[in-house]
């Protein structure tokens, strides 16, 4: 059976959607994001080194079209600086879309999600395809929906903080509001959390540290990989209702006495 | 030609030179774009426009490039 993850106008057989830092070495970073599956990963945009030419651009790195670059506004603080740095990733990547962050404060790394609004809205007008970075709030994750971004990524803890799905409740009311994908983005530490966000209806992961800065990074890609499938997998396979007392499985008649 | 004080990545700088695409040349900045963009007082300017868009003294300028990032 088909199973794809549609966003906008892609579709992707991968559910797991990778970022590209805090790896140990550029070696460790493709190893990882081959063993992922991953068909789309994350890049950031950044003052270009007048000083220091000499590294390796990412880009050089990923082998041009061998995967969909999605840039991020990581690092904006407002709505009129993530705009600008969505243009010139725009600009630089040649691609409209945009994984749209606009984080609050330095200690949480959460989305200021008044700015967060208004950026996407004004993104969207400009043509982007806008997938924001937000809280797990239900009510903000459908007016973004609504006004016209390509998906939806509630956190499931701050970012880098592995704390898993902290409020899985929410992302199950998020999948039940909103019609666009929605990915998990920042918070999954290990494989089970991506298991369990993927049984609670999402549609996808966009993990980074988990991986990165796991002792061995590419045995951890791929066990998010399998979690992410084993996730999806149960979710489509309708889970029993959990109940509070046993029900027994093997038949009652026939049982010898003693 | 007089050169026109500008500031690039928040630094004063003196350039002599009409256009972007000098500028970028000026600091070694590879002109094949992938990558790279540019912006002017915060408005992006097209790689299609780099050999015609004339820097004016004063001017804000911002040169990006994509880096690993989450």
């Amino acid at each position: 059976m088909e199973d794809y993850l549609k966003i906008a106008d892609r579709t992707l057989r991968s559910r797991l959607i990778l970022g590209t830092a805090r790896y140990p070495n550029p070696e460790t970073m493709l190893e990882s994001i081959a063993a992922s599956g991953t068909e789309m990963v994350t890049v950031a945009v950044r003052r270009y080194n007048l000083q220091d030419q000499s590294s390796e651009s990412i880009l050089g790195l990923l082998r041009s079209g061998a995967f969909h670059v999605l840039p991020n506004t990581a690092g904006c603080y407002t709505a009129r600086e993530a705009v600008l740095l969505a243009e010139l990733a725009r600009e630089a990547l040649e691609t409209n879309w945009i994984k749209l962050e606009v984080i609050g404060d330095d200690e949480t790394l959460m989305p200021d999600v008044m700015e967060l609004l208004k950026a996407a809205s004004q993104l969207v007008s400009l043509g982007f395809t806008v997938l924001p970075y937000t809280s797990d709030d239900p009510v903000t994750a459908r007016k973004l929906a609504d006004m016209g971004c390509a998906a939806v990524m509630p956190l499931g803890a701050p970012i880098g903080s592995g704390g898993g799905i902290r409020n899985p409740a929410n992302i199950t009311i998020i999948r039940e509001l909103v019609s666009v994908p929605v990915l998990i983005d920042a918070g999954i530490g290990t494989a089970s959390h991506a298991a369990l966000a993927m049984e609670l209806g999402a549609d996808g992961i966009l993990l980074n540290t988990a991986i990165s800065c796991a002792e061995h990074p590419s045995q951890m890609a791929r066990a998010m990989k399998w979690a992410v499938e084993a996730g999806r997998a149960a979710f489509l396979a309708g889970r029993i209702p959990e109940r509070l007392m046993a029900e027994r499985s093997s038949p009652i008649g026939g049982m010898i006495h003693a | 030609m007089s050169s026109i004080r500008l500031t690039i990545a928040g630094e004063p700088t003196l350039f002599e030179g009409r256009y972007v695409c000098s500028l970028l040349e000026h600091l070694h900045v590879p002109q094949d774009g992938r990558g790279i963009a540019i912006a002017v007082n915060d408005v992006v300017v097209p790689k299609s426009r780099w050999s015609e868009h004339e820097l004016r003294e004063g001017d804000h300028i911002e040169i990006v490039k994509a880096v690993q990032g989450g």
